[in-house]
């Protein structure tokens, strides 16, 4: 009986904590909360389980300074979107999160899960003078969707190569896709490192085409705004279409063929995932690789001198092929903010989070970088990245939002904590990406990609795109290893598209922009 | 229901047992049978905001008429016969050569040894292997360099990765899976085994008329009930797949996860989960069946 007694207390009490436990983190106190601000990251002092006692201090410290609690839910990087759906499903996300692109917000308006922001903001004149101003919104149906995180010119991919290799070799920076294969096939084949082992490659990759991108570019057979697909927006034709039809797709294919058959191209390119990429260039044994400009130019050179101490990079922006004009693309906005529905207070969110960070300079400062005095401190007028006492690395960044205008470079320089030299250096380092971006835009081989021009608008897009990627890599693994020549490699490309429906969205993206057809009358499109 | 009338169901006895039992009760009904209900996401439109409609069978038929939904069926369907080829017989043959070792401490390193792999997650075991095999460092490329050959890129060849996997699967789970059948050889009665050897039967002849027959039922019990997780591939394969063996590693499992839960489209992904359940079902209930006449005393596992 007494076992029977325990047993049963046992089994009622743990219950009882439970609930218990959860009742006794309410708060008594009936003074006036402050406004709660729900947000959603994947780099928000890190990575999730990075400085968890610098998050939380960050958190109170906003709210003491500001008098607005950030309710913070933290998404790893990973899988970021498909865990953000599950948590709007099961009602645990409300307020304003962020999303990565127009798709995503064309998807959470398809599903009713986000609020249109125009009732809520239309008297703010911040609204109007930093969002609308910029055109910094994303729209859709006439109705105003997603603000964007920032307002830069950062979003650009460019060819970084190892100029010490190019220097050591008697070549210059390649701007055309002749000189890419010149330059891999002797950071191949040349020693370029000097230890007189065949141990380099010319060119790395990732995820396949994400890091190659330039050289389908350069053939006049763009990729889309990610490199995963061939269904892009062109400036040249204004309309979208499909750059697998395009008599340019076959040389590219060639062209990625010969720098894979013989060993120019590292061949785990297509397994390699973005880390392995990087650590490939950081080990000094890779020349070259397709990507953000300011990795290349900025973050890698001290990684790489660890291992190799006389390393220097140099970046292209625009490699030439048979395109000579609006050859890569410049993203000007970042990724996006949304309301979600049943946000409680949705006027009062949207608008504390606008006048917060987009007007208030030490609100827009700490949300891009994190507590002032901890990870950043003024210097003037310039924004000192500070460094960890401990391993002296630079302090992670709250990474909230993005650089605006109202607070950017130019009026704000970002440096990095050490000599003025340092400084001065960092600040020539964003001088010259800015003066890259310039030239390309005055010689036109760059152009500038809107919000509205680099994401399809087409629920029948959404509704393929998983298998349309799928095919695509089919088609890029198999030509490129010589599997499949070009021209059959496109065949297969074409018949599965047929399958899909694949013209009909494409149809559809020019229909939501008022464009006209993707296909045109010439020789250079054919229909599937 | 004859046998228990009069007799009391709540005794003393009994209530403790009961109240034991209790929490792995309620963890099956809170986990297992709560949910139950959301099966009915597959024959409805229901997407992140909630429930729109009914479709009914709508779902089942646009993921039917999908191109690639067969080819993850039919793949699937190869690594499942993989498996029950080498997986499920590999450890009663390690058993039966472990049992056979008489140096005692040489028969438990071994098993100590091939055990380990199993609790090491497969995200760890396919960055174990990648590295292993990789084409540029790996150490079986590097015998085959030093040997004067020319690198294999295993993991870039579609005809190769349901073998490699099976090997890896191997490799894996053969130290676990062993303890189970060294478990049922240790029941064997001794004497049959020294009956065999006044009767001159050498060791292949006792292994196959007496170890194997005192196996039978431990391998129908096993055989049987791994049928009802017999098409969930997901962890395994999608850390071991990547965009050049697609063809041959897309399975039902990534496939559904690509599909419905990276798109969020929910009622895809329970419409494919919905249909495995059936075909395992059925298999067990099938298996189930068979086993019926195949054991000694006529009665099912089940």
């Amino acid at each position: 009986m007494r076992k029977i007694l325990a047993l049963l207390a046992v089994l009622l009490l743990l219950p009882g904590l439970a609930v218990t436990a959860k009742g006794t983190g309410e708060k008594t106190a009936t003074a006036k909360e402050p406004i709660e601000i729900g947000m959603s990251e994947f780099q928000f002092m890190g990575d999730v389980s990075d400085w968890p006692d610098l998050k939380a201090e960050y958190l109170k410290e906003f709210e003491k300074k500001f008098g607005v609690r950030i309710k913070m839910n933290l998404i790893p990087r990973n899988n970021y979107m498909e865990k953000l759906y599950l948590m709007i499903s099961t009602g645990e996300l409300t307020g304003m999160i962020r999303v990565f692109g127009a798709q995503d917000v064309l998807k959470c308006i398809d599903d009713g899960t986000i609020l249109p922001l125009d009732e809520y903001v239309k008297d703010n004149p911040v609204y109007q003078k930093e969002f609308v101003g910029y055109d910094n919104t994303m729209t859709s149906d006439g109705r105003t969707w997603g603000l964007f995180a920032g307002y830069a010119r950062s979003g650009i991919f460019a060819r970084m190569w190892r100029k010490d290799w190019l220097d050591k070799l008697g070549l210059k920076a390649p701007e055309t896709v002749e000189e890419l294969y010149t330059a891999a096939k002797l950071m191949t084949e040349n020693d370029p490192d000097g230890n007189g082992k065949k141990d380099t490659v010319g060119l790395t990759s990732a995820s396949g085409t994400w890091c190659i991108g330039d050289v389908f570019h350069a053939y006049d057979a763009r990729l889309n705004d990610t490199q995963s697909n061939s269904i892009t927006w062109d400036p040249v034709e204004n309309a979208w279409g499909d750059s697998m039809l395009k008599p340019g797709m076959v040389d590219a294919l060639k062209m990625m063929n010969a720098l894979y058959k013989n060993g120019y191209l590292d061949n785990e390119f297509f397994t390699n995932k973005g880390s392995n990429m990087r650590d490939k260039i950081i080990s000094g044994k890779y020349g070259s690789t397709y990507y953000w400009m300011h990795w290349g130019l900025r973050d890698a050179p001290p990684m790489i001198q660890k291992n190799v101490p006389t390393a220097t990079t140099t970046a292209v922006a625009a490699l030439k092929g048979t395109r000579t004009t609006l050859i890569n693309h410049i993203v000007s906005n970042g990724v996006l903010h949304v309301l979600v529905k049943g946000t409680k207070n949705p006027k009062e969110v949207v608008n504390s989070f606008i006048n917060l960070f987009y007007d208030n300079k030490d609100a827009h400062f700490w949300g891009r970088f994190g507590i002032e005095g901890k990870n950043w401190k003024w210097d003037g007028n310039k924004v000192v990245q500070m460094k960890d006492p401990k391993t002296g690395n630079l302090m992670p960044t709250s990474g909230l939002i993005d650089t605006h205008p109202k607070f950017g470079f130019a009026k704000y320089p970002v440096v990095p904590e050490g000599s003025a030299d340092d400084q001065a250096k960092a600040i020539a380092m964003q001088n010259l990406m800015d003066k890259i971006m310039d030239d390309g835009l005055a010689d036109q081989s760059l152009f500038n990609v809107t919000n509205l021009y680099d994401n399809p608008r087409s629920p029948k897009y959404n509704a393929i795109v998983a298998d349309l990627e799928r095919i695509f890599n089919e088609v890029i693994v198999k030509a490129t290893t010589g599997e499949l020549s070009p021209e059959n490699a496109i065949k297969y490309y074409r018949d599965n598209m047929r399958k899909l429906g694949t013209a009909a969205a494409i149809e559809e993206m020019n229909a939501a922009l008022g464009l006209a057809t993707g296909r045109k009358a010439d020789t250079k499109w054919k229909n599937y | 229901m004859s046998s228990l009338r009069g007799r009391r169901v709540f005794t003393q006895t009994n209530i403790t047992l009961y109240l034991m039992f209790l929490p792995a009760f309620l963890f099956f009904l809170i986990f297992a049978y709560l949910p139950m209900p959301g099966i009915l996401i597959a024959f409805a439109d229901y997407r992140v905001s909630g429930f729109k409609k009914w479709v009914g069978l709508e779902n089942f038929r646009y993921i039917f008429q999908l191109p690639f939904f067969w080819e993850a069926f039919g793949n699937t369907w190869r690594f499942v016969i993989l498996r029950y080829l080498f997986t499920f017989p590999a450890p009663i043959l390690f058993a039966l050569l472990l049992n056979e070792v008489r140096l005692k401490a040489f028969q438990k390193t071994v098993q100590t040894v091939s055990t380990l792999p199993h609790f090491i997650s497969w995200v760890v075991i396919a960055g174990i292997w990648s590295t292993i095999l990789s084409p540029n460092s790996g150490y079986v490329n590097n015998v085959i360099k030093a040997l004067g050959g020319t690198p294999i890129f295993f993991f870039s060849k579609p005809s190769l990765f349901p073998w490699l996997f099976t090997g890896i699967s191997v490799w894996k789970e053969v130290g676990y899976s062993t303890i189970i059948y060294l478990a049922a050889l240790a029941g064997i009665n001794p004497e049959l085994y020294e009956s065999a050897v006044i009767d001159g039967a050498g060791r292949f002849k006792q292994s196959l008329y007496i170890t194997l027959p005192g196996l039978a039922q431990t391998i129908l019990v096993v055989f049987v009930l791994s049928f009802s997780g017999v098409l969930n591939l997901f962890e395994p394969i999608y850390v071991l797949q990547n965009q050049m063996i697609i063809s041959t590693s897309e399975v039902l499992d990534t496939y559904t996860y690509k599909l419905g839960i990276v798109q969020a489209k929910y009622p895809l992904a329970t419409a494919v989960g919905f249909f495995k359940s059936t075909i395992a079902l059925v298999l067990v209930l099938a298996a189930n069946f068979v086993s019926r006449h195949v054991t000694e005393d006529k009665q099912s596992i089940l």
